[in-house]
């Protein structure tokens, strides 16, 4: 019973031991299975690049936001285009690699386009580069936007080609603005949505050889947040559930005699 | 209520519930490997390729999951699937099960609900023989498995071969005093999800000293493999790829590993995975020889060395129980609440309404409500979820921690879940001396 004994100690020792690893400063691209998604950690943002086998999230934007990831705006390649062709799910040849805390995803057909993912200290840039000129629509989403541009009705509409444009979005009890920044100025822009939902979708047309997004929120002249329920150290839960459920168990133990 | 009845009951509840519940990711798998082995293509070459393309778009080392398990369960499927194509003609049921559910998945009414009744019977039948069997040693254990939710949950709701397992490996025991070949075979079977090779130990100690009994068993054993040698030899590299893929996984389910999860690379994951995997073999060695040592009967050895597979393999998923619960229930080291926590990890992984897929996306109007429901509950669970199958993984570990030292020590083992009196919810394990 002594060999038991040892067992026993040893599964509480693994279960308190890897209850601190969620606590580890694990930052920047991450490889993480099981399909092949990539995701980055750190500071004001949380990316997360979908795996092949979906086209949607390529990548999606999260703010961190009272330690909650608060989705910001999603890149669908799904409901993009370069020459008509989509950019998933159009027969490209695609492929993803990490390089220096850059994320690039290459696509391969009729010509060649570079798609990376940079965080930047006070937002994420998206850039796309061709080695010719391509005509590129991309696609960018949220369920919902509370408004684009001042727009918030959920009708189709263009607007104006800017190298800025600002939407809202809410989360809980405050609403909050980001910026998109676009360079080149696209050829043509709009936005439409659903009706009695809101707007979700910005639409983008580029002709060009190089394509740059980037998206920020910016730090003034944001709501003071208070959400119900505020998630910062959540990972502290970790080890407390296993402390808590170690010491029970040990306390049932003795009392009951077992061993 | 006579044990037929019970074993009618038993099979009509499932039966209700089959052809409108599924997990979609594994009734895809099963629904696409059945069909390209049909059509005389192997399931296993499709399993590589997909892997190596993951590979190749990703960078990242990381299996497909895919079907990955011995060649058993294609040949049990095959005649079901074969009255699903007579029956509903040619056109697939489900499509793009693997792909995003909102804009990839497609299902064919009526055809899905027909192919999952279909698919899921072998395993139905399968319950009702268990059902049977427990009903002659004991009534109460065979009422238990005829209306555990968790049983019906794994065979009718998720729809996954796991109870089949639970079958072979009852019926293995049950017949391996009186005919070690029968015995050696159905543990052979019992095989085709790999995780029951963790019993092994039980089966040896008691033959190792008796050659024509341990040649008996291993003929046995060897001859449920046949089908397995069949795609060994067509393709040795994807075949054993297959075999390997189960013991390459990243630490996974529901277990006191869970916490590892948060570690997002892939690679540092892989490395604890392999430290994990041999403090696990190391532990399934240990008691293999304080089981032997004490004399502890089969029944209750195996049940024991199984449970060790819960509380330290790496991997560990929902329906791994359904192996066990059959066999535990005739076992006084086994307890059938020890099923609510993967129960309740199935809900906040998952989500229970991914597996009613089929029923809400049969009409546009269900198809919003199943939005509604999905956003609901997404809101409420996203920011705890991870933490909430860590508490049930150590809850299950624990419990299986709790219940293989009862094995040792000779006591009746029971594990309560109590709800406190001031109505919070509040989990506490009590074991009590019979």
């Amino acid at each position: 019973l002594r060999a038991l004994a040892l067992l026993e100690l040893l599964v509480l020792a693994m279960l308190l031991a890897f209850s601190f690893v969620p606590l580890l400063p694990l930052y920047g691209w991450q490889g993480y299975g099981p399909a092949g998604e990539y995701t980055y950690f750190a500071g004001a943002y949380r990316l997360r690049y979908n795996d092949p086998t979906f086209g949607n999230d390529k990548p999606h934007i999260f703010a961190h936001i009272a330690g909650r990831p608060v989705d910001l705006i999603e890149l669908s390649d799904q409901e993009s285009e370069v020459n008509g062709t989509r950019l998933w799910g159009g027969g490209l040849r695609v492929s993803t690699r990490v390089v220096n805390g850059t994320l690039y995803v290459r696509y391969e057909g009729a010509l060649s386009l570079v798609k990376y993912v940079r965080p930047l200290e006070g937002g994420v840039e998206i850039g796309f580069a061709s080695n010719a000129t391509m005509d590129l629509t991309l696609t960018l989403w949220r369920w919902y936007y509370s408004s684009v541009e001042g727009y918030s009705r959920p009708a189709a509409r263009n607007l104006t080609p800017s190298a800025s444009i600002g939407f809202a979005f809410t989360d809980g009890p405050g609403t909050f603005t980001a910026q998109l920044l676009v360079a080149p100025l696209p050829s043509a822009a709009s936005i439409s949505g659903v009706e009695g939902h809101g707007l979700n979708k910005i639409s983008l047309r580029f002709v060009s050889r190089q394509v740059t997004l980037v998206i920020r929120v910016p730090e003034g002249g944001q709501p003071l947040y208070a959400p119900l329920l505020d998630i910062r150290g959540s990972n502290y839960l970790y080890p407390l559930i296993a402390l808590s459920c170690a010491a029970c168990y040990l306390y049932i133990s003795r009392r009951t005699g077992a061993l | 209520m006579k044990p037929s009845s019970l074993v009618a009951l038993g099979v009509a509840l499932r039966l209700a519930l089959a052809p409108f519940f599924m997990h979609t990711w594994d009734m895809a798998t099963i629904l696409m490997s059945v069909d390209q082995f049909l059509r005389g293509l192997n399931p296993y070459d499709y399993v590589m390729k997909m892997a190596d393309e993951l590979y190749r778009t990703t960078g990242i080392p990381i299996p497909y999951y895919g079907y990955a398990y011995l060649a058993t369960p294609l040949f049990i499927y095959a005649p079901f699937y074969l009255l699903y194509r007579l029956l509903a003609g040619p056109g697939e049921p489900l499509i793009g099960g693997h792909g995003y559910i909102y804009t990839g998945l497609h299902l064919a009414y009526p055809q899905l609900f027909l192919a999952l009744l279909l698919i899921k019977l072998p395993v139905i039948a399968g319950d009702g023989l268990i059902i049977g069997l427990l009903a002659r040693r004991s009534y109460s254990a065979a009422k238990a498995y005829a209306f555990s939710p968790y049983a019906v949950f794994i065979t009718s709701i998720w729809g996954n071969f796991d109870p089949l397992v639970g079958l072979l490996l009852l019926a293995s025991c049950l017949t391996f005093e009186r005919h070690r070949a029968l015995s050696g075979f159905l543990y052979g079977l019992s095989a085709m999800k790999f995780y029951t090779l963790a019993a092994a130990g039980a089966f040896i100690t008691r033959l190792y000293r008796e050659p024509r009994q341990l040649a008996a068993f291993s003929l046995g054993f060897s001859a449920s493999m046949i089908p397995s040698l069949y795609f060994l030899l067509l393709n040795p590299s994807s075949f054993l790829y297959a075999l390997l893929f189960q013991g390459t996984r990243p630490v996974n389910g529901v277990n006191i590993f869970y916490s590892l999860v948060d570690v997002r690379g892939l690679l540092p994951l892989l490395q604890l995975t392999r430290v994990i995997s041999l403090i696990f073999l190391g532990a399934l060695l240990l008691v293999t020889y304080l089981l032997a040592k004490r004399g502890v009967g089969l029944f209750e050895s195996v049940t024991a060395l199984m449970l060790t597979y819960v509380i330290f393999a790496p991997v560990t998923n929902e329906q791994l129980l359904a192996s066990l619960l059959p066999l535990g229930l005739l076992c006084r080291n086994f307890s059938h609440r020890l099923t609510l926590f993967p129960l309740l990890y199935a809900g906040f992984n998952s989500s229970y309404q991914y597996f009613a897929i089929p029923l809400f996306f049969s009409s546009t109007s269900l198809r919003a409500a199943w939005d509604a429901v999905n956003l609901w509950w997404g809101a409420w669970v996203q920011d705890f979820q991870l933490q909430l199958r860590y508490l049930f993984g150590v809850g299950l570990g624990l419990g299986s921690l709790s219940l293989l030292k009862g094995t040792f020590t000779g006591e009746r083992i029971r594990l309560t879940l109590a709800l406190a009196s001031h109505g919070g919810s509040h989990h506490s394990l009590r074991q009590a001396g019979a």
